[in-house]
């Protein structure tokens, strides 16, 4: 079949030569210490056993971090409530939502 | 994982015991598991030629493909399948490390190869023009005889986009090919 001179084909034969020479034979001794390097064999695992301890490090600094900002008297706890009164005159009523209210007991209202 | 149900050119598992030793080897017999690769390795290092275009990176490459082919052997289901399933780990792996390759390439802003030499036809460096995606598909079309739903089940992804890169696989060659002749 006339082929046309710039057709890719014409690279098939040669790239077939050059792909199927003959190989160097298998390195068996590289292959035998993968197959038994257990570092290698456990890669995976030991990596899924980094990341999560990753995890639960982030978790549990986090936790930590809320917790202290729930803490009465933290910074962040002050910004989102009122500071607990110490004055008896008012009645302190916890809703079942959580939220505080301080009701004055006596006193004009405000 | 499905199987790939490829007419083996490379090699195959059935017919000669050799699904035995699959099975041995997925039940951790490194021995079985050797004899194993030393048959596939003249077989896969033509394929991972193609995609690296270097001895030492498709040597390498194979070797690789190997060991995790060792490591997730108990995973694989169906013994007869083992000539295919190697094939697609080697294929994948060398085209995932072509692509790696490449992108250093343009992260050094260096060219991803030097022009072919035109006194004569340098096929590895003829082909270092092509992507590496395009490299691939051309190579397992034209030499290795797959056709495009195969090559899709080997390197991932729809016979459709296999035919668009190897549309723009000849393109290229045949672009190069004018310029080698015009010089």
């Amino acid at each position: 079949m006339q082929r046309e001179p710039h057709d890719p084909q014409r690279l098939v034969e040669p790239l077939r030569d050059w792909a199927h020479r003959p190989a160097a034979p298998i390195d068996r001794a590289r292959l035998t210490r993968g197959i038994h390097n257990p570092q290698r064999a456990r890669r995976s695992p030991h990596g899924l056993a980094v990341w999560l301890a990753a995890g639960v490090a982030l978790v549990a600094s986090s936790l930590l971090v809320l917790g202290r900002a729930i803490e009465p008297g933290a910074p962040a706890a002050r910004g989102d409530r009122p500071e607990p009164p110490t004055d008896e005159s008012l009645l302190v009523l916890q809703l079942e939502s959580g939220t505080v209210l301080y009701v004055p007991l006596e006193g004009e209202s405000r | 994982m499905t199987a790939l149900d490829l007419e083996a050119p490379v090699f195959s598992a059935a017919g000669d015991g050799r699904a035995e030793q699959v099975r041995r080897a997925a039940a951790g017999d490194a021995e079985a598991f050797g004899s194993l690769a030393e048959r596939a390795w003249p077989a896969l290092i033509p394929l991972a030629r193609g995609v690296l275009l270097k001895d030492g990176d498709a040597e390498d490459c194979v070797q690789e493909a190997l060991l995790a082919a060792w490591r997730a052997l108990p995973t694989l289901r169906d013994p007869e399948a083992f000539d295919a399933w190697l094939r697609r780990i080697a294929v994948r792996l060398a085209l995932r490390r072509a692509r790696a390759e490449s992108r250093s390439d343009l992260e050094a802003c260096e060219p991803a190869a030097p022009p072919p030499d035109p006194a004569s036809l340098d096929i590895p460096r003829l082909l270092a023009q092509l992507s590496p995606r395009q490299r691939t598909v051309f190579y397992l079309s034209a030499v290795e005889g797959y056709t495009d739903s195969e090559i899709a089940n080997l390197i991932g992804g729809v016979a459709a986009t296999v035919r668009v890169h190897r549309h723009r696989a000849r393109r290229r060659l045949r672009a190069l090919l004018e310029t080698l002749d015009a010089t």
